[in-house]
């Protein structure tokens, strides 16, 4: 996997979910850990571990759960936002678990407070990343550590 | 028809909810469950038909699940509706009896496909032609005419139907679903022949029976979900055609034993399908306001 199979998995995930498109976007660190403020990890076991890491701003958390609903935005609470941001993560692990062809399984998605991912990702780099905008220009973030478990 | 649905998340429960009740079958009956235990205690009780189930859950997972039904002898079938794509695990889930997987993030189609065969028997008649049948000899069913087809489905559409003959070949799976029809001796479950609509077929002649509008039937068609409106449809013309076939050696009529999807080839109908003869006829079916489709009728024998 390199990082553009990488983005075309969520690219493709969001255009199946939601029929929208995402565009890649240049990382820019400083300003996007500012805005991303959800965050779920998903651990992929096997012989070699991997972690799935990914994150939205929370509006755009509450956006999904509303789209996957189909209810109106001000019908969803956090729980259902939670959930959404959980799932999407959940799918976007299996189509990475299949990329990596080795044998491995899903483990259930971890939410993780902001400070939470900021001390896990501290000192870490990714082995795969990407930044994504959806049609608001609102971040998308997904990551893949090697080697790291939860 | 009762289903089960197994997720720990509440957006996927409403996501495979909302894909089977664009099925279009009002009479289906739902419940949810948040994980395998919560699941099996609710199978007990209340026997679903199908049970569509996540695989990693708290508590219990799907193939737990699946190991305890399996334990209990349960009359439900299992499918599974996940992101775990290790072919592993999936491969061992199908051992233990699956119906099918479904990796998220799906389709409605894909949904619909995995799940039809099951809402619409074909598994019971996939099985049934799996025990039951064999090419027949030169003895057997006698195939009715090209001129009787024509009479006896001409008699019962809004549009005319026209009816060529055409050399058999091998079904072509591009053109599933298929809907089939199963003609067994009169008071028996032996089957004698088969009747095999393909998707356009499928989707003209069950509308034209009513009249119904032609884009919701090239709609069916470019999804390849034939509707139960559509499958009950063709249900009435096979069992219209019915009363054409005998059975020599038992000098029996034979009936309509059951008409269902298929949405899969199996190795059965294919081994089937590749005979010729006059133990098969096919048919170019150009029906009036619609379009073309194909029949193809065949022998069988015990």
């Amino acid at each position: 996997m390199n990082k553009q199979t990488f983005y075309s998995l969520l690219s493709g995930m969001w255009d199946k979910l939601f029929g929208a498109k995402l565009k890649y976007v240049e990382p820019q660190p400083h300003k996007q850990e500012c805005i991303l403020e959800c965050f779920v990890e998903i651990p992929i076991v096997g012989r070699n571990n991997f972690l799935l890491v990914l994150a939205m701003p929370t509006k755009l958390s509450y956006k999904a759960a509303s789209s996957l609903f189909e209810l109106p935005l001000d019908d969803i609470e956090e729980a259902d936002a939670s959930d959404a941001l959980n799932e999407l993560g959940n799918i976007l692990a299996g189509q990475v678990q299949r990329e990596i062809s080795e044998d491995t399984h899903l483990d259930l998605p971890i939410p993780l407070t902001k400070e939470q991912a900021h001390e896990l990702m501290q000192g870490i780099e990714p082995d795969w990343e990407v930044f994504t905008e959806d049609e608001d220009d609102t971040i998308i973030y997904a990551g893949v550590f090697i080697g790291q478990s939860q | 028809m009762k289903f089960l649905i197994v997720d720990d998340s509440r957006a996927m429960q409403v996501i495979v909810k909302r894909g089977l009740e664009q099925l279009g079958y009002s009479d289906n009956e739902y419940k949810m469950a948040n994980n395998g235990r919560d699941a099996l205690n609710i199978a007990k009780e209340w026997l679903p038909d199908l049970i569509l189930c996540d695989w990693h859950m708290p508590e219990m997972t799907g193939i737990q699940l699946l190991q305890l039904i399996n334990k209990l002898e349960l009359p439900s079938n299992i499918g599974f509706v996940t992101s775990e794509t290790s072919e592993s695990r999936l491969k061992e889930a199908k051992e233990m009896g699956a119906r099918f997987i479904v990796n998220k993030p799906f389709t409605d189609e894909d949904l619909h496909k995995a799940v039809l065969p099951i809402l619409q028997g074909a598994i019971e008649a996939e099985d049934a032609l799996e025990q039951d049948t064999q090419v027949a000899d030169e003895k057997g069913i006698t195939l009715p005419s090209a001129a009787a087809f024509d009479k006896a489905i001409n008699a019962i559409t809004s549009s005319t139907v026209k009816l060529s003959e055409v050399s058999t070949e091998p079904l072509n799976y591009d053109h599933l679903p298929f809907i089939t029809g199963l003609y067994a001796i009169a008071g028996t479950s032996s089957i004698r022949s088969i009747c095999v609509l393909d998707l356009e077929a499928s989707c003209f002649l069950g509308s034209a029976l009513q009249n119904l509008p032609l884009e919701d039937a090239l709609d069916s068609i470019q999804q390849k979900a034939i509707p139960k409106q559509l499958l009950e449809n063709c249900g009435m013309i096979l069992k219209v055609i019915s009363v054409l076939f005998f059975d020599q050696d038992s000098g029996m009529d034979l009936k309509l034993e059951n008409h269902t999807l298929i949405a899969k080839p199996f190795a059965k109908l294919d081994a089937l399908s590749r005979k010729g003869g006059n133990q098969r006829m096919d048919f170019e079916l150009d029906i009036e306001g619609y379009g073309k489709g194909r029949m193809s009728v065949i022998a069988v024998n015990r």
